[in-house]
C-alpha cells in the first residue's frame, strides 16, 4: 500500500445502477466498464450477483471482458451470496468480493452482548469464506456512521483478522458532516489495532449535498480508498461524484498531497457515456462535467483571462 | 434560550442569472422574487442595476413590490454604480447596497490595475458613499479566498469603519476546501478590528463540488450570512445550493445549533419555478430537490432488511414540500380546480392568462388521460414563453416529408407581429434540422444550435415532450423551450421561442463588454 496513492473504487454499475428505472443491458454495462478501465479507476464494482436486479450475467461478462482494474462483486454476509459473487467473478484476473454486513438492525439491540457477538461471528465467517475464493476481500458494515463505534471497531478488527484487505465505512444515509466523518476515520485508525494491514475506504451518499466533502475529509484523515460513481449517480441524491473527488485532489494537490491513477482527460468522455447509456442527464452547472462548468458570461472577452495565470478559474477545463 | 440565526442571502436573481443562457425577463424575475419572499429568505439580491436598463428596471420593480425581505442591489466600487443601485432601491422597505471590489493580487494586477493603497481608498470611499443612501451596506472583497490574509484584514478593518455592516467573503473561483475556508473565517473573526459590529458572510462557488461544504464550514467558524441560489444555479459550476444548506442545518441541528427563517415547505415549488423559468433542469439525483432525492426504490435496502421508514429517512419529504399524493387532474377537472392547482404551484395568473391556460388544459386533456403537476407547469410556461409583447414570430403550422430513404424536407408557416404570414421549405440532416433551416430562411438570422434536448415531462406513453434548445447568434446565447405531445412541433416552438428572445435582447441593447462579473 502506497500511502500517497488513493484507490478509486468505482461503483457506477452497482450503487449507481440503483437509481435507474430500468437497468441497462449487459452490453451497455460492459461498455461503461471498458470506459472506466480507460479512465484508470482501480476497482470496478460490476454488480450484485445475488441481488434483486439480476446483475449476475453482467458481472460475469465484465469479469471476463475487462482487464486492468480489479473487478468487484457485492455480496451480503451470507454463504449463498458470497458463493454467487465468487462464481460470477471466476474469469476476472483481479477479483474482489465486497461483503456487506447489515448492522443497522443491531442499533436497537446494540447493548446486547449476544447480538454483537453474533455480528462479529457472522463477519468472521463471511470474510473467511470469501478469502478462500479470492485474494481481495473488502468488508463493509452497513450504515456504519450510525452504528455504535465500539461495535464498528470490533467488526473491522475481526474482518481484517480474517484476511479482509479493505474495510469500508459507509455513510449510507448521507447524514454525516465532513468534520464528524473525518473524526470518525481518524478514531478508527487509532482504535482498530490491525488497521495497518488493510486499506481504509469510505462510501458516501449525497442526501445533504456533502458526499464529496465527506469523502475528502476522510482522505485527509487517512482513508486511502473512496467509493464513488461517475456523475454522482446513485440512489436518492446519489453517491460521491468520482470526477469531483479526482479533480479536487488533482487541483489541490498542495493540500492533499496524494494522487489517483485516473487519467483526467478521460473524465468527460466517461461522464458523457454514463449519461447516455443510463439515461441520466447531467445538469448544466454540475461541477467538472456540466456543460457550463468552464463557461463564463459571453460578455467577458475570453482572451483577457487566457493570457496568464487565469485570474478567474481555479480549475483547468477538461479537454 | 433562543438559538442563533443564520441570514439567508439569495442571489438566484443576480449571480444565478449570470450563467450563460439563463436570461430572465422582468416578469419572470418578479415571479421568482415573490416565491423567495414566501420561502422567507432574509435578503433577495435582485440584480446589478448598473449593468443594463433591464437589470435596473427589474431591481426597481422588485424593490417596489416585494415586502418581508431586504432587497439588495449589486454595485462596483464606483459612484455611478452605487447611485444606480440606490435609485433602483428607492422604494424598497429594507434596501441594501452590495459593493464589491477585487482585492486578490492576481485580480489587482490583471483586472483592476490598482495598488493596495488605492484599493483601500476605493473601498472606503465607495462604502461611505453608499451609506449616504442606505444604512444597510454590504462589502465584498472579490476573490477574497486568494487575497493575502493581512491585506484582507486591512481592507475589512477600513470598510467597517466606513460603515459596512456585512462583510462578505467570496470564494470566487471555487478553489477553497472546507477546513481551509473555515480557518480563513476564524482568522478574520480574530484579527479584524470591530468585526463584532458586522456580520461575516460567505459566498461560495462550486467548481470542485464543495460550495455547500465550504459554506457550512464557514458557518461553523462564525459566519452568520450565506449567499446562495436556488438549485445552486450560477456561473460555471454554480453557487452554493440554498436548499442543501438549509436542510443540512435543519437535519443536523444537533451539530450546528443554528436556525434559518426559511419556510422549508416552499423549497420544492421554488426549485421547480426557478428550473422552469431559467431553463436549467435539475438532475434527478440532486440532493433535496432532485426527482429521486427521496426515492428508496431499489437496491439492497429492499432486499430483506430494514424496510422501516424511520431507519431510512433522515428528512421527511413533506418538510421540503414534496407531496407524495400528487393530485392528478383530467378531462373533467374544472376551472376552479385548475386555478387552485396553479396557486399551489406558486403562480399568480391574471384572468386573461388563466383563460389561455384553461383552454390549453382542455386541449391537452383530450390528448392524454392524466394530467400531472408538471404538465400544468408546462402549460403555464408555454403561455409565458409566447407572451405577446415579446413575440416577434409565432408558429402557425409545420409539415414536411420525413420518410425513410428520402432526404428530409421541412415546411413551416410563421406569423410575424405585423400579422403577415411567411412560409418556407428547406432540407436538412434530419426532420428537426430541416424545420430549423426553414425557420432560419424566414427570420434571416444566422443561428447556431448549441444544444437540443427532449425530455418527457411526466410518465406514460402519451407524455408531453419538452424540447429545450440553446441557440447562439452574434455572441449572444439564449435558451428556448417548447412543449407538446407532437415532438416536432414542440421542437419548432422551442426554436422560435429562442429566436424571439434573441430578437428581444438585441432591441434592449447589449451590456457593456468587459464588465467584471461580480463576486
Amino acid at each position: 500500500m502506497d500511502p500517497n496513492r488513493l484507490v478509486i473504487f468505482d461503483t457506477t454499475l452497482r450503487d449507481g445502477g440503483h437509481c435507474l428505472d430500468t437497468p441497462p443491458p449487459t452490453a451497455d454495462r460492459l461498455a461503461i466498464a471498458r470506459e472506466l478501465a480507460l479512465l484508470g479507476v482501480d476497482v470496478i464494482e460490476a454488480g450484485y450477483p445475488a441481488g434483486p436486479s439480476g446483475d449476475r450475467e453482467a458481472v460475469e461478462a465484465i469479469a471476463a471482458g475487462v482487464s486492468g482494474p480489479g473487478i468487484a462483486a457485492l455480496a451480503a454476509a451470507r454463504p449463498a451470496e458470497i458463493e454467487a459473487a465468487a462464481q460470477a467473478l471466476e474469469k476476472a484476473s483481479r477479483p474482489r468480493i465486497h461483503i456487506y454486513l447489515p448492522t443497522g438492525g443491531a442499533r436497537r439491540e446494540q447493548g446486547q452482548q449476544e447480538a454483537r457477538a453474533a455480528l462479529v461471528r457472522q463477519t468472521r465467517e463471511a470474510v473467511a469464506q470469501a478469502a478462500r475464493w479470492v485474494d481481495e476481500v473488502e468488508f463493509s458494515p452497513f450504515d456504519a456512521t450510525r452504528t455504535d463505534e465500539g461495535l464498528l471497531a470490533e467488526l473491522l478488527a475481526a474482518a481484517i483478522d480474517e484476511g479482509a484487505k479493505t474495510v469500508n465505512i459507509s455513510d449510507t444515509l448521507g447524514c454525516c458532516l465532513p468534520e464528524e466523518f473525518g473524526g470518525l476515520i481518524a478514531r478508527l485508525r487509532a482504535e482498530v489495532g490491525n488497521i495497518g494491514q488493510a486499506t481504509l475506504s469510505v462510501h458516501c451518499h449525497n442526501d445533504l449535498g456533502l458526499a464529496v466533502a465527506n469523502s475528502l475529509a476522510a482522505v485527509k484523515a487517512g482513508a486511502r480508498q473512496v467509493e464513488c460513481t461517475v456523475n454522482g449517480i446513485g440512489e436518492r441524491a446519489g453517491n460521491a461524484a468520482l470526477e469531483e473527488i479526482v479533480m479536487a485532489i488533482a487541483t489541490r494537490n498542495n493540500y492533499y498531497g496524494i494522487d489517483t491513477g485516473v487519467d483526467i482527460t478521460r473524465l468527460l468522455p466517461a461522464s458523457r457515456l454514463v449519461s447516455r447509456l443510463t439515461g441520466t442527464r447531467v445538469q448544466e452547472n454540475k461541477a467538472i462535467v456540466g456543460d457550463n462548468a468552464y463557461r463564463h458570461r459571453l460578455q467577458i472577452p475570453a482572451n483577457r483571462f487566457q493570457k496568464k495565470g487565469s485570474p478567474i478559474e481555479g480549475v483547468k477545463p477538461l479537454q | 434560550m433562543e438559538s442563533e440565526k443564520l441570514i439567508i442571502f439569495d442571489t438566484t436573481l443576480r449571480d444565478g442569472e449570470q450563467c450563460p443562457g439563463a436570461s430572465l425577463n422582468i416578469a419572470e424575475k418578479l415571479e421568482i422574487a415573490r416565491q423567495l419572499a414566501l420561502l422567507k429568505v432574509d435578503v433577495i439580491e435582485a440584480g446589478f442595476p448598473a449593468a443594463s436598463p433591464g437589470d435596473f428596471e427589474s431591481v426597481k420593480q422588485i424593490a417596489n413590490e416585494i415586502r418581508g425581505a431586504s432587497i439588495a442591489g449589486l454595485a462596483r466600487a464606483l459612484d455611478k454604480d452605487i447611485e444606480a443601485a440606490a435609485r433602483a432601491l428607492e422604494k424598497a422597505a429594507r434596501p441594501r447596497i452590495h459593493v464589491f471590489l477585487s482585492t486578490s493580487k492576481i485580480h489587482r494586477k490583471h483586472m483592476v490595475h490598482k495598488a493596495k493603497a488605492e484599493i483601500i481608498d476605493m473601498a472606503v470611499k465607495s462604502v461611505s458613499f453608499a451609506r449616504k443612501f442606505c444604512d444597510d451596506v454590504e462589502f465584498s472583497p472579490m476573490d477574497a479566498s486568494r487575497t493575502e490574509k493581512e491585506f484582507l484584514v486591512e481592507v475589512l478593518d477600513a470598510v467597517i469603519d466606513a460603515g459596512a455592516s456585512t462583510l462578505n467573503i467570496p470564494d470566487t473561483v471555487g478553489y477553497s476546501i472546507p477546513g481551509e475556508f473555515a480557518q480563513l473565517i476564524a482568522h478574520l473573526k480574530e484579527n479584524v478590528t470591530g468585526i463584532d459590529r458586522a456580520i461575516i458572510s460567505v459566498h461560495c462557488h462550486n467548481d470542485l463540488g464543495l460550495a455547500v461544504a465550504n459554506s457550512l464550514a464557514a458557518v461553523q467558524a462564525g459566519a452568520r450570512q450565506v449567499e446562495c441560489t436556488i438549485n445552486g444555479i450560477g456561473e460555471r459550476a454554480g453557487n452554493a445550493a440554498m436548499e442543501e444548506i438549509v436542510m443540512a442545518l435543519r437535519t443536523r441541528r444537533d451539530y450546528y445549533g443554528i436556525d434559518t427563517r426559511i419556510d422549508t415547505r416552499h423549497i420544492q415549488p421554488c426549485s421547480k419555478l426557478v428550473s422552469s423559468l431559467t431553463g436549467f433542469f435539475v438532475q434527478r439525483n440532486k440532493a433535496i430537490v432532485g426527482k429521486n432525492a427521496f426515492a428508496h426504490e431499489s437496491g439492497i435496502h429492499q432486499h430483506g432488511f430494514l424496510k422501516r421508514k424511520d431507519t431510512f429517512e433522515i428528512m421527511d419529504p413533506k418538510d421540503v414540500g414534496v407531496d407524495e399524493s400528487e393530485l392528478v387532474m383530467g378531462k373533467h377537472s374544472g376551472r376552479n380546480a385548475l386555478l387552485h392547482k396553479i396557486k399551489e404551484l406558486g403562480f399568480d395568473l391574471t384572468p386573461k392568462e388563466l383563460d389561455v391556460v384553461f383552454h390549453e388544459f382542455k386541449v391537452l386533456a383530450d390528448e392524454k388521460k392524466e394530467i400531472f403537476d408538471d404538465d400544468i407547469l408546462t402549460l403555464i410556461q408555454k403561455q409565458r414563453w409566447t407572451e405577446e409583447n415579446q413575440t416577434t414570430y409565432t408558429l402557425e403550422k409545420i409539415g414536411g416529408r420525413f420518410e425513410t430513404g428520402t432526404p428530409p424536407e421541412g415546411h413551416v408557416v410563421l406569423k410575424s407581429r405585423d400579422g403577415k404570414q411567411h412560409d418556407a421549405s428547406a432540407s436538412g440532416d434530419g426532420p428537426v434540422d430541416s424545420i430549423y433551416n426553414a425557420i432560419d430562411m424566414i427570420t434571416g438570422l444566422t443561428c447556431r444550435l448549441m444544444d437540443y434536448q427532449v425530455m418527457s415531462k411526466t410518465r406514460g406513453k402519451d407524455a408531453q415532450g419538452e424540447v429545450t434548445v440553446r441557440v447562439a447568434s452574434d455572441n449572444r446565447e439564449v435558451i428556448g423551450k417548447g412543449a407538446g405531445t407532437n415532438t416536432l412541433e414542440a421542437s419548432a416552438h422551442a426554436y422560435i421561442n429562442a429566436i424571439n428572445k434573441l430578437l428581444m435582447k438585441t432591441k434592449a441593447g447589449p451590456v457593456a463588454p468587459g464588465e467584471v462579473p461580480g463576486p
